[in-house]
């Protein structure tokens, strides 16, 4: 087993809000939305792409082209780190490429997406494609360091990635989960979430070097219903707990909420900050007001922007919040981070909840 | 890092029953009813609205060995398939040209029959899916060990379901219950390293852990049912 807790040392991001990180940063510093109606009207977070209908496999090489940007991030060289046996890959995601159903010849099941990922990439070590619905992309980091703290990789390269599609639009537009216009955290007047599409990749090497830290990771299950959460928060909150107790404790200084803008996710979030932290828990942020609810991506793009922010040391504003009562202090403006740390969230269907902390570099 | 015992696992694979690998019937009489989990749990509220998936896992963890309540707060649930719900995305994709189903898209997810299991038994320790073309089963159960490994939960039930399209091959599933050997629980140390690659390999799944127990001859518990339209023979194993 491996003692030294695993660091984020290179990320890359491609959502609504930019095609780097350096932009989407920017963007979320200044309050920018990247949401914005389709050709349909559906107000969604579309990422800056090539067009799908490419030649090859378009898809897979978005995020192939990701991936190599996080591990530049690090200085390391893209195509070595892929070769080496002891790199491994998590990918997350809930549908993968669900355009497969409608299109002739191609693959229409989850199942061969890794190989896809893996093929247009080089990636040779060991691998997997983990799913825990919209917690995906943060129960993919908690994979990366159980692999290095096993002992089992010595680095491994996190990939969370959803695109949009009609059949995810569709979806969430009958469940009466989608908002009319753009989607609003935590406020009084929210009605629901806007979708968006991401890709975000993050390098996280074991051993000593800088880069923000994961401290501590936790998981748990409402195990109460499909769609609705358990409204007392408790399975989020036993989350946050055990992650808490993993980093041995400490102040956070700021909360990445889960922020859907549906009733019900943010009024349980609110439950269970209170029930970890008291009456007063840390300032929150949410960035799905400006990249939209990036579903299996947006574990792994929170992580990434929490990480952004502890090198900053600077807490983003909450686009699309404007007033809220449910006894949070969410962050509407840029503020200084007061703390070290940071607790990014997220809650799926099912009932699944994942909590990370993530430490600045000491 | 804690020791962690294989306590029990069981084999729900009909395949005994209806011929040869690939038949394309589920059903000694040709139908293809999926099992009804009021046989296992008949308390359970609304079964019909279950998937196919969820049948099958929830079939299988009836037949686990009763879990304490005070281990189920603390037990994850680690499940691999090869197609995820593909029979369930097909479902709904078929209705959007005309009413989309709210009922069909909220069990759109490879999670669904975990959080089902998870639901119906009270587990509330860690929810993960792994989808992948090879070996999602072993993959499954190494997360599994490693959570309990790491002390993040105090038990595990991992394992694997096949539940592809009808016309591909007969569904099967296998679980796999993990505890800490810290807690005195029974059974056989386990030890995991396994790790895929994510490439086809046929060869790996997660049937042998169950098949192997039974050649061998040792903790075997066999037990075949016969209810309504449903046939199919189940092996539980235990020490």
């Amino acid at each position: 087993m491996v003692d030294e807790v695993p660091r984020i040392s290179g990320m890359a991001a491609c959502c609504a809000l930019g095609g780097d990180v350096r932009s989407v940063w920017r963007n979320l510093l200044e309050g920018a939305s990247g949401l914005a109606p389709d050709r349909t009207g559906t107000v969604v977070g579309a990422m800056p792409h090539d067009p799908w209908d490419a030649d090859g496999d378009p898809w897979a090489a978005c995020i192939a082209g990701v991936a190599r940007r996080a591990i530049e991030d690090s200085g390391a060289d893209p195509a070595r780190a892929l070769a080496d046996p002891t790199t491994g890959l998590v990918v997350a995601t809930t549908k993968g490429d669900i355009e497969g159903l409608r299109l002739p010849g191609r693959p229409v099941s989850l199942g061969p997406f890794l190989r896809r990922v893996r093929t247009a990439m080089d990636h040779r070590g060991p691998a997997e494609l983990v799913s825990a619905a919209c917690a995906s992309g943060a129960a993919a980091i908690v994979r990366a360091d159980r692999l290095i703290r096993g002992g089992v990789c010595r680095r491994v390269l996190v990939v969370g990635a959803d695109r949009l599609d009609p059949f995810l639009v569709e979806g969430f537009r009958c469940l009466g989960a989608m908002a009319a216009g753009p989607c609003r955290p935590y406020d009084d007047e929210r009605e629901g979430l806007s979708l968006g599409e991401a890709v975000a990749a993050l390098w996280i090497e074991g051993g000593p070097g800088p880069g923000v830290r994961l401290a501590g990771a936790g998981q748990a299950q409402d195990a109460v219903g499909m769609v609705r959460p358990d409204p007392s928060g408790g399975g989020l909150a036993r989350a946050i707990r055990q992650a808490r107790t993993e980093a041995r404790g400490g102040p956070v200084g700021a909360i990445c909420g889960h922020g859907t803008a549906t009733e019900a996710n943010d009024a349980m979030e609110a439950e269970a900050f209170r029930s970890a932290f008291g009456d007063s828990p840390p300032p929150v942020f949410g960035i799905k007001g400006a990249t939209g609810h990036t579903l299996g991506a947006c574990g792994t793009l929170e992580a990434l922007v929490s990480a952004m922010a502890l090198e900053a040391g600077l807490v983003p504003p909450t686009a699309g919040h404007r007033a809220g009562s449910l006894g949070l202090d969410i962050c509407r403006f840029p503020r200084p981070l007061s703390e070290g740390r940071i607790l990014s969230v997220n809650s799926g269907f099912g009932g699944l909840n994942v909590a990370l902390i993530l430490e600045a570099s000491r | 890092m804690r020791d962690v015992r294989l306590a029990a696992t069981v084999l729900v694979d009909h395949r005994d029953r209806i011929g040869p690998e690939g038949a394309s019937c589920w059903n000694p009489d040709g139908s293809r009813a999926a099992p009804d989990p009021r046989e296992f749990f008949p308390d359970l509220d609304r079964p019909g609205r279950l998937d196919l998936p969820s049948r099958f896992v929830l079939a299988a963890g009836g037949l686990l060995p009763p879990l304490p309540e005070s281990l189920r707060e603390t037990t994850g649930v680690f499940l691999g398939s090869t197609t995820g719900c593909l029979s369930v995305d097909r479902d709904f994709a078929a209705t959007l040209a005309l009413r989309p189903q709210p009922s069909l898209y909220a069990r759109t997810l490879p999670t669904t029959a975990g959080a089902e299991i998870s639901r119906v038994l009270g587990l509330r320790g860690p929810g993960l899916a792994v989808v992948q073309e090879a070996s999602p089963g072993w993959q499954a159960l190494v997360a599994g060990w490693q959570e309990v490994a790491f002390g993040t939960c105090d038990a595990a039930l991992c394992g694997e379901y096949h539940v592809p399209p009808p016309e591909d091959s007969p569904p099967w599933v296998v679980l796999a219950l993990l505890v800490a050997v810290s807690l005195a629980a029974p059974g056989r140390l386990l030890q995991c390293r396994f790790l895929g690659t994510g490439d086809p390999d046929p060869g790996t799944d997660l049937r042998e852990l169950v098949a192997a127990t039974r050649r061998s001859g040792a903790w075997q518990r066999e037990v075949r049912l016969e209810g309504g339209r449903w046939t199919f023979s189940l092996a539980a194993l235990s020490a």
